[in-house]
């Protein structure tokens, strides 16, 4: 097989070390280009694997190489087999579904965190004003009534920033 | 790229462009190393064993996923049990204190008769 470096990126650039975390993944985003000499062969085992999967060319072959290099050995990878044919089918369909309820969780925390401070400052106010005009006694007391700014800006990082704060 | 090959002679090597990320291309490197390959073989080997393990790995994933998913519902639902009676709450004080108001407007209204 001929072997090929040809367009390998091994210059080395002197980076600044990340400092949070964006930066860190950011920074394993970046990509390597390779080019890579495969026999024909292969090549067109490939590219029926590709299509049958439907994956593009650009998606796939990364994602084939990070299956290869997987450090599993071959008894874990029977093991594996073996959990796959009898729990594949039930675990595709309880994802579905806890996809589906996370993802109405998340919509309806981001929908009230969009409000959170005026809800909080209404509903203390609310809560001040029927006390001291003695309207309602007692007063329900509740775990955010000592809600300090850190524990809004947490429900403001996860639910409306996506922790890209 | 691939579609390229049909027009080439048979046998004849084709080369291909592969974007890796940094991680990975650091195992791939890592994997070179170790088996004392060339490139060009071991992207050949690793690449075989990736569609050999496709559905194996995909199962793998799925599972780490559904993990990490039902970790995250559980975060969700209990953040949405505080945040749901925090709006309701509100809701019911707003209520609660419009209708006392309503209350002691009407006492204090003179009497129509």
């Amino acid at each position: 097989m001929k072997a090929s470096i040809r367009g390998l990126h091994r210059k080395k650039v002197a980076q600044p070390k990340s400092t949070d975390l964006i930066t860190a993944v950011e920074k394993n985003r970046e990509e390597r280009h390779l080019k890579i000499t495969i026999q024909t062969d292969l090549a067109e085992k490939l590219r029926k694997f590709l299509k049958e999967k439907a994956l593009s060319e650009r998606w796939g072959v990364p994602l084939l190489i990070e299956y290869g290099l997987s450090d599993e050995t071959e008894k874990d990878l029977d093991e594996l087999k073996s959990d796959m044919q009898s729990q594949m089918r039930e675990l595709w369909r309880k994802y579905a579904l806890m996809k589906f309820k996370a993802y109405g969780l998340f919509t309806e925390n981001t929908r009230i965190t969009m409000k959170l401070n005026m809800l909080l400052s209404e509903n203390w106010s609310l809560k001040k004003r029927l006390k001291d005009e003695r309207l309602l006694d007692p007063v329900p007391s509740n775990e955010w009534d000592g809600w300090s700014n850190t524990v809004t800006e947490n429900y403001y990082r996860k639910y409306v920033c996506n922790n890209r704060l | 790229m691939l579609g390229r090959i049909f027009g080439k002679k048979k046998c004849a090597p084709v080369t291909i462009d592969v974007c890796l990320d940094r991680a990975a291309n650091d195992r791939f490197r890592a994997f070179i190393e170790k088996n004392g390959l060339d490139e060009n073989t071991a992207f050949a080997q690793v690449l075989e064993r990736g569609m050999a393990n496709y559905w194996v790995q995909v199962f793998k994933q799925l599972r780490q996923n559904y993990s990490l998913l039902e970790r995250a519902s559980k975060e969700y639902s209990k953040d949405n049990e505080v945040l749901s009676e925090l709006e309701q709450q509100t809701d019911r004080l707003r209520s609660f204190l419009e209708m006392k108001l309503h209350e002691k407007t009407l006492s204090t209204r003179p009497s129509m008769k």
